[in-house]
């Protein structure tokens, strides 16, 4: 989801925006101030404040959930208090309703429920019944004192006022009732309220799992800073009393009137609602003060997930393993304790809204693919095109109701899909894919490119004028295993990159073949091609695009290769072996192997799983050497066909061309793809000389 | 069907090379069994450890260790064999490879496929899933010559892209046709359980048995755990569960315990689960 953080530079923000993004969301931080450290593809940041309406429009361009954080908390003036609780949130809903938002979280304050409220919790009441007014889907969230590690906030200046003061004021007795509510238990109840519907429309407390006095909480966290001070109590008329004078000399009193209201004021509260919606292991006071270092991490187990799993899902963005699950899959290696989960399997993709597919090409691509699509939710194959009629009347005796049409150009018209699957052989990949990009379809096209580098560079052309979304069907980039394995390399579990090897087998060609696979006018090539350009895509994904390659390649049965064996240079120096075939025995399915050597150690990913050896824990991942296996990860898939790829593939795509995030598998990548193939199909042909990717020898 | 459903099976499918055993396993396993004496044997001793069948596709290895065997051991048929059919015909087309197994028929066979051809000639002109099925079924049924059949299962290639078409047709007369043909057990096999006893309970289609994945880690538990757990509460059907070491992650007894309680009627385990066949088998059975 594309999620808008407002109040993102905040003690709660900060963390939620690294939370988000571990969980796949893409981010747009709104912040008062240009940000010290630098966006990513998926992190964007907007400078904007709650005051300046018109930065709250733009911030609001083209974002599905808004976890709305940010608020006037502190401060003295009602007027400042307002023109952000009150008129900012107003001017935010009517962003958020102009621009489609579909989800609003809003981050109230357990001070809405207090039986005397100040300016902060009477303007967030008053912000309460906007969101709940506002028609947008909704989630209200309360949360009560939340601590955690962080420089900002108010647990942090409780901190500070223990390491520093020498007496430490308490206001009141000391006896009114905390549930003091972990930071990580806070970031994950709201990223579950962006994405679940049965939760849609509700206000939560949200304490935490112990109630204890102020008094027990102070002597907690003294003991986890290690540090002992006297305490002093003022009493609570007086602290009162205290706090609107200084309100009215300082813009920011050092105790405002909702503080202290805070500490003599008791809340109506309940956490029911919350403990039977989100159940989780809530972390503990005295676990959650001993390691409150983590904003992101922890270890917290959730109720969701595998059944009565060896493995249970973690809100902390991976899986945390029981002792169970160690049997023959792990007996030369421990399965990690935790282990984290890449974007793509965060959860099971699918259209944001109903779309229509046009499918182009009925072979045995084209069955899978309809097959696949006719179970993804809120899409509908609305035709079917291939040049064989016999083939679409084959599809529609499988029970399929799309019509057939004989031409790409009369199913557009006609049917007018939103998208269009191209699974024809490669060299009509770039005509069918511009018709459909001409007629403003989003276009998927099956692996590779094209049969041509030219055909591929128009295509990616063609799609940048047009704007629209291609994806290329390099379906191992969405099997759990490589998207967990390139999720540890993205993290920089292994360091920076020393060298890497690769192959891909298969046993298929084993005699003289016929068809357009083996002819390279048709498919662009033989193994490469064909097969292992699905390789070349996953060393694309984990390593960047090769500056230089050199290959050989044989022909065993075929008109085109059957084996290719090549070097690839990366831009930092460092090798990366491939070797491919199609003419070995032993390998009735595809299978793949890469291995990866960093500075902190080394990576080996195949079809079987992950193994890892690693110097130092880097990335979520542990020292030393751990393997995972595929039935160790997520597997968020909704139907099976072959595996978890033709599924998550497709519905990730549908998801982009409905407004959603993009996939690994855009058309850029896949032309990059597409260059490294074409320098190793050159340097073959030139008995292994030295070629740069995209440019000559 | 009269007969009751079978309670433990042993399974020879990952022979076919498509498994969610590591590699490794798969081709140490492919080794052992090459030799049709060796599978051979396997089989009689499954029977002798108590499970009620065999779950083959008919290929020339299983051929050749059913002909090896003096004692007849009963066979659930796993049909078609789709790993050959596709590697057929990425070499001859599917036209070829149906074509194929046309031509190695014995004139029995052909005679029962004109019949079956005939009476579904309606639904082979239109292409009718419901109706092609069927003559794969004869060609493929019968290359398994003489076993002693006790049930005839649809693979989970074909069940599924069924399910995907919502094809309400084929499963009825599916189940129909193979309890009428030959005089057995229908069943079949998804790696979309919960998709699949929804769509038939919806549509009152009420097979002999079907057989999916039911495991501990939730693997190929489709279209998620959570909802194949329900709808294994809910069904009326039979549910034979397979997969249940989940790619060799959990120990077989684990797996078979955690099936039965969630409902599994009865268990396939796969020679790929085995190590000591007999003794595990008999654990199995209890």
């Amino acid at each position: 989801m594309r999620v808008l953080v407002t109040g993102a530079s905040g003690f709660i923000g900060q963390s939620l925006v690294r939370r988000l993004l571990e969980k796949g969301h893409d981010v747009r931080a709104l912040v008062r101030k240009p940000p010290l450290t630098a966006a990513t593809a998926r992190l964007e940041y907007v400078v904007g404040d709650m005051t300046d309406h018109a930065s709250l429009d733009r911030a609001c361009q083209g974002i599905e959930g808004i976890v709305h954080l940010a608020c006037a908390t502190g401060v003295a003036d009602p007027k400042i208090v307002r023109a952000v609780n009150v008129d900012g949130t107003r001017a935010l809903l009517d962003a958020a309703k102009k621009h489609g938002v579909r989800r609003f979280v809003f981050i109230s304050t357990i001070s809405a429920a207090r039986r005397r409220r100040g300016p902060y919790g009477e303007t967030k009441r008053q912000g309460e019944a906007m969101v709940a007014a506002s028609g947008l889907e909704f989630v209200t969230l309360r949360p009560s004192l939340v601590y955690g590690s962080g420089n900002v906030g108010l647990f942090a200046t409780l901190a500070a006022y223990l390491r520093s003061l020498p007496v430490v004021p308490v206001i009141g007795n000391g006896r009114i009732e905390l549930d003091p509510v972990h930071i990580d238990d806070v970031n994950a109840v709201t990223e579950e309220s962006l994405t679940r519907t049965d939760v849609v429309g509700r206000t939560y407390d949200v304490l935490g799992p112990e109630k204890v006095t102020f008094n027990d909480f102070l002597a907690l966290v003294s003991r986890s800073l290690a540090v002992k001070k006297p305490v002093f109590h003022i009493p609570g008329p007086i602290a009162l009393l205290m706090a609107s004078m200084l309100g009215i000399v300082s813009k920011r009193p050092p105790v405002s009137v909702d503080n202290v209201l805070g500490m003599i004021s008791p809340a109506d509260v309940d956490k029911g609602p919350l403990q039977r919606d989100f159940q989780r292991d809530w972390i503990r006071l005295e676990d959650g003060l001993r390691t409150p270092g983590s904003g992101t991490g922890g270890s917290v187990r959730v109720a969701s997930g595998p059944p009565a799993a060896s493995g249970s899902w973690s809100s902390s963005g991976g899986i945390e393993m029981g002792a169970s699950g160690d049997s023959e899959a792990h007996g030369n290696g421990r399965a990690p304790s935790f282990i984290p989960i890449a974007p793509l399997l965060a959860d099971s993709p699918r259209p944001l809204r109903p779309v229509k597919v046009g499918v182009v090409g009925l072979g045995k691509m084209g069955v899978a693919h309809t097959a696949v699509l006719a179970m993804i939710p809120d899409c509908q194959v609305v035709g079917l095109v291939d040049h064989h009629p016999g083939l679409a009347k084959s599809i529609r005796g499988m029970g399929h109701d799309a019509p057939y049409f004989k031409s790409v150009d009369q199913m557009i018209e006609r049917a007018a899909p939103d998208a269009v699957f191209v699974l024809t052989p490669q060299d009509s990949h770039l005509t069918v894919a511009k018709l459909a990009l001409e007629a403003g379809c989003a276009v998927f096209v099956e692996k590779p490119l094209a049969h041509t580098l030219a055909d591929a560079e128009a295509l990616a052309t063609l799609a940048a004028e047009k704007r629209r979304p291609v994806s290329c069907g390099y379906t191992l980039a969405y099997l759990p295993v490589f998207a967990t394995a390139q999720h540890a390399l993205a993290s920089g579990a292994i360091g920076t990159v020393r060298q890497a090897r690769s192959s891909m087998y298969l046993s298929q060609v084993f005699g003289p073949r016929k068809g357009w696979m083996y002819d390279a006018h048709r498919s662009g090539g033989g193994v490469v091609a064909n097969i292992s350009s699905h390789l070349l895509f996953l060393l694309e994904w984990f390593l960047g695009t090769p500056v230089e390659v050199r290959a050989t390649a044989s022909r065993l049965y075929s008109q085109v290769e059957d084996e290719l064996h090549g070097m690839m240079r990366l831009a930092s120096g460092a090798e990366v072996g491939f070797d491919s075939s199609w003419s070995v025995p032993g390998y009735p399915l595809s299978a793949v192997v890469i291995e990866v050597e960093g500075d902190n150690g080394k990576m080996l990913v195949s079809n079987d799983g992950i193994e890892l050896d690693l110097r130092s824990p880097r990335g979520g991942w542990p020292e030393g050497y751990c393997k995972v296996r595929n039935a160790d990860l997520r597997q968020p898939a909704r139907y099976d066909v072959n595996g978890e790829g033709y599924y998550l593939e497709d519905a990730a795509f549908l998801r982009w061309a409905t407004g959603g995030l993009a996939p690994p598998t855009t058309v850029e990548a896949a032309l990059r793809v597409q260059r490294t193939m074409d320098a190793l199909y050159r340097s073959a042909a030139a008995d292994g000389a030295s070629i740069k990717v995209g440019g000559g020898a | 069907m009269s007969a009751s459903t079978p309670s433990l099976l042993l399974s020879g499918e990952s022979l076919l090379g498509v498994t969610r055993a590591t590699r490794d396993r798969t081709l140490e396993v492919a080794a052992r069994y090459q030799e049709p004496e060796a599978l051979a044997v396997a089989l009689a001793r499954a029977a002798t450890a108590g499970a009620d069948g065999v779950l083959v596709s008919p290929s020339a290895a299983v051929r050749a260790a059913l002909a090896e065997l003096r004692d007849r051991v009963p066979v659930y048929a796993l049909l078609p064999n789709v790993p050959e059919y596709v590697r057929d015909s990425s070499d001859v087309g599917l036209v070829g490879a149906a074509l194929k197994r046309v031509k190695r028929a014995s004139p029995a066979t052909l005679f029962r496929l004109g019949i079956t051809g005939l009476s579904h000639a309606g639904g082979v002109l239109a292409s009718d899933f419901a109706a092609m099925t069927p003559i794969l079924l004869e060609l493929e049924a019968a290359s398994l010559g003489r076993a002693d059949l006790r049930g005839v299962v649809i693979a989970a290639p074909i069940t599924d892209l069924a399910l995907a078409g919502r094809h309400q047709g084929f499963f009825a007369h599916l189940t129909t046709f193979m309890r009428r043909r030959f005089g057995v057990q229908a069943g079949f096999e998804t790696h979309n359980l919960g998709h699949l006893l929804a769509c038939l309970r919806t549509w009152g289609v009420k097979p002999d048995f079907v057989i999916g994945p039911v495991n501990p880690r939730g693997m190929l538990m489709k279209p998620t755990p959570e909802e194949v757990l329900d709808e294994l509460r809910r069904t009326e059907i039979p549910v034979l569960a397979k997969e249940l070491r989940a790619g060799g992650t959990v120990p077989l007894a684990e797996g078979a315990s955690y099936a039965r309680a969630a409902g599994a009627k009865g268990l396939v385990a796969d020679l790929i689960d085995l190590e000591d066949l007999g003794s595990e088998l008999r654990a199995l059975r209890g």
